[in-house]
């Protein structure tokens, strides 16, 4: 997919003298290219960042339907408050995100709609809070469950014929 | 297909069957990427960190459903981007990036300045030049010569599909970014007539 309209793109626009850049300055611009270079090249990317980036994997899931983000509202304008829906076929999450006051905690009270019964919801915890909080259930598919708030979470649906639905992971 | 879009495509299926050491190749072709990406679009290193977790998390979740293997780089430069968005949305406003206080740590205020070599001193000077004028690029150009001078590189068309432009439109455009740069006050001021001491000798950008 174009953009002519586009004021980045090479086309259009007032920039085409571009062709006519003498020798000196185009030297002038790849010397600038050098130092840019440089720059990106002066802020390598720290190790424990990519060791992150490998952990990553042990987050797969093979066995569970990933559900997908199909609403999302921002509760009464507040930006400390919101609602999102996810749904994996016939699976819905209805899900309310309150951040707690005065930390970044994050409450989650939500239901899960699904032709069978819900057997757990739970919490996992990325990166170096990995763990897993089983949140509260009742028969009704109804949730409530606390998250740290500072790593990405989601959350694993259980149903009773062993089916698993897995949001995506929010932040 | 390229070369490396090939082997880009075999590494995606080999990760798609469960091949973690794949994966964790995919991981040094492409980890510098997201990360630079972050830091051009001004976060702080930890938040940088932030976004890389989530990006990888969100990666190994849609490793399966990513349509076009040889173009993972796009997939997880565009991915970044958004993190990116929704990391400033939170933070309400964005950390410039790690800048030297020149005024501080420069020549007139450190002790036993002769000794300092004059060479050394002029490289950082040019070197935090370039990075104060190239923290003031619009966002799309910080993303297109990031890519650019990527290491391990990015493809043109990789480059393209994250930028959403014709592959013959990235030459004009980096040299039209390379000229913002180039009238940005902070190499303007580094190739004027030298006026300040410790410049005279500098070489000009």
């Amino acid at each position: 997919m174009t953009d002519d309209t586009n004021p980045l793109d090479g086309n259009g626009g007032a920039g085409d003298a571009d062709e006519l850049l003498d020798q000196q300055e185009l030297e002038q611009l790849e010397r600038l290219a050098a130092g840019v270079r440089a720059a990106i090249g002066a802020d390598p990317v720290p190790p424990e960042v990519l060791s992150a980036a490998r952990r990553a994997w042990e987050f797969r899931l093979i066995d569970a339907e990933l559900a997908e983000l199909v609403n999302e509202e921002a509760a009464l304008m507040r930006a400390d408050h919101d609602l999102v829906t996810f749904a994996a076929g016939d699976v819905f999450i209805d899900m309310d995100r309150t951040v707690m006051p005065g930390s970044e905690a994050t409450r989650l009270t939500g239901q899960v709609t699904a032709p069978v019964a819900v057997t757990a919801v739970v919490l996992q915890l990325s990166g170096d809070r990995e763990a897993q909080v089983t949140a509260e259930l009742d028969t009704s598919g109804a949730f409530r469950v606390e998250t740290p708030g500072d790593v990405p979470t989601r959350l694993l649906v259980e149903l009773v014929d062993h089916r698993y639905v897995v949001s995506p992971w929010l932040r | 297909m390229d070369d490396r879009g090939t082997e880009v495509a075999t590494l995606m299926e080999r990760a798609g069957a469960g091949e973690q050491a794949a994966y964790e190749a995919l991981v040094a072709l492409f980890g510098g990427l997201v990360w630079h990406i972050a830091r051009a679009w001004g976060l702080s290193p930890e938040d940088a960190a932030d976004v890389s977790q989530t990006v990888w998390l969100r990666f190994v979740e849609q490793m399966e459903r990513i349509r076009e293997p040889d173009r993972v780089g796009a997939w997880l430069a565009t991915t970044t981007r958004r993190e990116c968005q929704a990391t400033s949305r939170r933070r309400a406003r964005v950390v410039p990036v790690d800048l030297i206080d020149l005024e501080r740590q420069g020549v007139s205020h450190l002790p036993g300045v002769e000794a300092v070599d004059a060479s050394r001193l002029e490289t950082t000077y040019r070197a935090e030049a370039v990075r104060l004028a190239f923290a003031d690029l619009p966002e799309r150009c910080r993303v297109l010569l990031t890519m650019l001078f990527a290491d391990p590189p990015i493809s043109y068309d990789e480059i393209a599909v994250t930028l959403d432009m014709r592959i013959g439109s990235i030459g004009p455009t980096r040299q039209r970014c390379l000229k913002g740069l180039k009238t940005h006050p902070e190499i303007a001021r580094i190739n004027e007539p030298a006026r300040d001491s410790h410049l005279e000798r500098s070489e000009k950008l």
